[in-house]
């Protein structure tokens, strides 16, 4: 099934879909490659594979207090380590709504449509406060 | 077509298979720790099959994801939850471009609506790891029941009747005209009930970042019926809402340790990729006959959760 759209609308769709497209692609490339150099051993993990069935049964606290795993960006600190670099795809993918929604900011100051503007700037707000880890700080 | 009949035999016997590969990788990885690969094996079989399902089902990956793997896989209910809203996410972005390029989505519907949904979806994910497990397990059995009987009863309307936009749609510019290349119809649309599809997606936001099932069952219902969007408009932008909520509550399960690679990838590739299948083989299931799998598996699983979170 196809559709066309005949709204004037169609150039902040085209900028939202480029910047997704791409976005996901790379993201999802990046999410199977660092998988697969984790789950073949070329890249260990920070916990050996063949103690996780005994962990996962866990709750994230706990686990995370069994095996010293880092909260927030520190994971980022541990990228040599195999489960740490798959979360890289991971942060990729989780990305791309936020860039996309930043990428059709302009259009929309171009057509002086400063409503639509300040709601996409006001959501990557929200998902960059997310995509901070800054609330989890306040739960410790 | 004789593979077809082979993907036609595994989705039957699927309810079977799941417990069966769940209770072999068990049972060899703890014989022998060095068969700890069965597992994501295992989880990529059973999130293809799922994925296969979903698309005929009209249902997203996320909501046959949590209850079927939280139900029969020994993970953690906060992993499972963490690989769902992933999984949710994954299959709506890929999806995104191509919706949003064929004007089946609509972006200026979705932004105000995705704002709401995306504010509510972290505070859902941060209630859902700070409650008790088996809390979130007893509450997610009775929302699985409810998605069940929403998907046996709810109404749907190709093109529902708004015979004057809301003052807030008229502001915001949310309408337009598409038109339909199967029916060749030029349909106008419009949208009315705004302010209450807003409040609206801060619940639906909020459930979706709980329990992490993606929120495609209610987006669909929410657009289509309260706010008059046409049908097939309604499902394309329900899917692009999806993956901006989704993300807000992926980020804070990411940040809190609660997404293991070992559990989510293979479950989003197997998700992935069974998708597409599910997609060319809609001419030759019968829709029909795959939502009741569905609807029965999700009655099972909804059941096997909350007695699960009731410690019966």
């Amino acid at each position: 099934m196809t559709m066309k759209n005949s709204s004037p609308q169609a150039t902040e769709q085209e900028r939202y879909a480029n910047v997704l497209h791409w976005g996901t692609l790379v993201g999802f490339l990046i999410l199977v490659g660092t998988f697969l150099v984790y789950v073949t051993g070329m890249v260990a993990g920070r916990v050996p594979s063949d103690q996780l069935p005994h962990l996962w049964t866990l709750s994230a606290t706990d686990y995370i207090r069994a095996t010293g795993t880092p909260q927030g960006w520190h994971w980022v600190e541990a990228l040599d380590k195999g489960d740490f670099l798959s979360l890289t795809g991971i942060a990729i993918l989780s990305a791309c709504p936020m860039v996309s929604i930043a990428a059709v900011i302009p259009v929309y100051l171009r057509e002086r449509n400063f409503l639509y503007a300040a709601i996409c700037f006001v959501t990557v707000g929200v998902l960059l406060y997310s995509a901070s880890g800054i609330e989890l700080l306040h739960h410790r | 077509m004789r593979l077809y009949q082979y993907l036609r035999l595994g989705l039957l016997i699927l309810p079977f298979l799941i417990p069966t590969i769940a209770a072999a990788a068990e049972s060899a990885s703890l014989a022998d720790p060095e068969l700890w690969w069965l597992w994501p094996l295992g989880l990529f079989v059973v999130c293809f099959f799922m994925g296969i399902l979903a698309v005929p089902a009209g249902v997203g990956g996320g909501v046959l994801f949590v209850p079927i793997v939280g139900g029969f896989f020994p993970f953690h209910l906060d992993f499972v939850r963490g690989a769902g809203l992933l999984v949710a996410m994954a299959s709506a972005l890929a999806a995104g471009p191509s919706l949003l390029r064929s004007g089946l989505a609509n972006l200026r519907l979705v932004m105000p609506l995705a704002l709401s949904a995306s504010l509510s979806s972290m505070g859902g994910a941060m209630l859902g790891l700070a409650l008790p497990a088996s809390v979130v397990q007893v509450l997610l059995g009775i929302i699985i029941l409810g998605i069940t009987a929403l998907m046996l009863l709810a109404r749907k309307s190709d093109y529902p009747q708004v015979p004057q936009a809301d003052a807030l749609s008229q502001r915001l510019g949310i309408g337009g005209v598409f038109s339909d290349m199967i029916t060749g119809r030029e349909i106008r649309w419009q949208v009315h009930r705004t302010p209450a599809g807003i409040v609206l997606f801060l619940l639906i936001g909020f459930l979706g970042g709980l329990f992490g099932v993606g929120a495609g069952w209610a987006n669909v219902p929410g657009l289509n019926l309260l706010m008059g969007v046409p049908l097939k408009l309604a499902a394309a932008s329900s899917s692009l809402i999806l993956s901006i909520a989704s993300a807000s509550a992926t980020w804070y399960y990411l940040n809190s340790g609660a997404i293991l690679p070992m559990i989510a990838v293979p479950s989003v590739v197997g998700m992935m990729i069974g998708a597409r299948i599910g997609a060319h083989l809609l001419t030759i299931l019968h829709p029909a006959v795959i939502r009741k799998v569905v609807v029965g598996m999700l009655l099972f699983a909804g059941v096997r959760t909350l007695l699960r979170g009731l410690g019966v």
